[in-house]
């Protein structure tokens, strides 16, 4: 037979005691969940006003896109700007040219009347 | 991809402000605060209106966080800790103890009578723990409802591990001789 001496045993009775407290505490104390309502809500109201979404894209794809975009309008307007440049040139040296032949010509006296 | 951040990284985004980096913290930690204030409020309503309140402050008061090794999730259980605090002193006088019937719900099959019996024993022990100190109810809410082991919990509260181990089993003690001290009146 086990002898218990009331010490020990006042120590078994208390880590019971705590056991069970525990268990007790485990079931009380659940996590809940917060209505989803309000977690929306509270996102949009704390991140969304500063957030710029485009057709419920995310601000990095957003941000990404509008830099691809104007990549390639700053692309198609130097290259339309060096077209137009060209031109301008080609157009300044055919009229010199032209300015240049005028000149060289030479000069026809013009025919008096019969 | 902003939602594969760690907090170091979402938290030196969101200080540069960068609101979606915000959010990815945001949606990391909302249910934790709302239920670490839930259960020190005892009512579902203003646990919405404090949870708010941190994230409102935190958002605001973000490029001012340093990191001196103290986690983001500790610097934002000390807004929710200073809110209800600030809530229990303002309603001092009112007695809010008793938490909503939302969450609770009697098993299938469980007699009317025994739902009664259980809630009101639930309901002791709940105003039991609300009047413990409020580091103690903190450690409660962090390891039963939060499940974070006392490495973590000491992180939180800015204490060792060894102190936390040691304040939980002092809590268990108050707790189960405020129990004793209870039913005796009682019955």
């Amino acid at each position: 037979m086990k002898i218990l001496l009331p010490w020990k045993n006042k120590k078994i009775t208390l880590e019971k005691d705590l056991r069970i407290l525990e268990k007790r505490l485990s079931s009380i104390l659940k996590p809940v969940d917060p209505h989803p309502k309000f977690i929306r809500n509270l996102r949009y109201k704390i991140v969304g006003k500063h957030q710029q979404k485009i057709l419920g894209l995310p601000a990095e794809k957003v941000r990404k896109g509008l830099l691809v975009a104007g990549g390639v309008i700053s692309f198609t307007v130097v290259v339309i700007s060096g077209i137009r440049a060209i031109v301008t040139i080609l157009g300044a040296l055919g009229l010199l040219q032209l300015n240049k032949q005028i000149k060289e010509s030479p000069k026809v006296p013009p025919q008096s009347a019969a | 991809m902003v939602l594969n951040l760690i907090d170091e990284d979402a938290l030196t985004r969101a200080a540069e402000g960068d609101s979606e980096a915000f959010g990815v913290l945001y949606d990391r930690y909302v249910a934790r605060i709302y239920n670490y204030i839930y259960y020190r409020t005892g009512n579902q309503h203003d646990a919405e209106d404090l949870t708010s309140r941190v994230f409102t402050r935190a958002m605001r008061h973000i490029s001012n966080y340093q990191d001196r090794g103290v986690p983001f999730s500790a610097w934002l259980y000390r807004i929710a800790h200073n809110l209800v605090a600030n809530w229990h002193r303002d309603n001092s006088r009112r007695q809010e103890v008793a938490l909503d019937d939302t969450y609770r719900t009697g098993s299938d099959g469980e007699l009317p009578e025994s739902v009664l019996m259980r809630t009101e024993e639930e309901d002791t022990l709940l105003s039991i723990i609300h009047h413990l100190p409020e580091d103690r109810q903190q450690l409660l809410i962090l390891k039963f409802v939060e499940h974070l082991s006392n490495a973590e919990i000491g992180r939180i509260m800015g204490r060792t591990e060894g102190a936390i181990k040691s304040l939980y089993h002092r809590t268990l003690l108050s707790l189960r001789d405020e129990i004793k001290k209870v039913t005796m009146v009682i019955y």
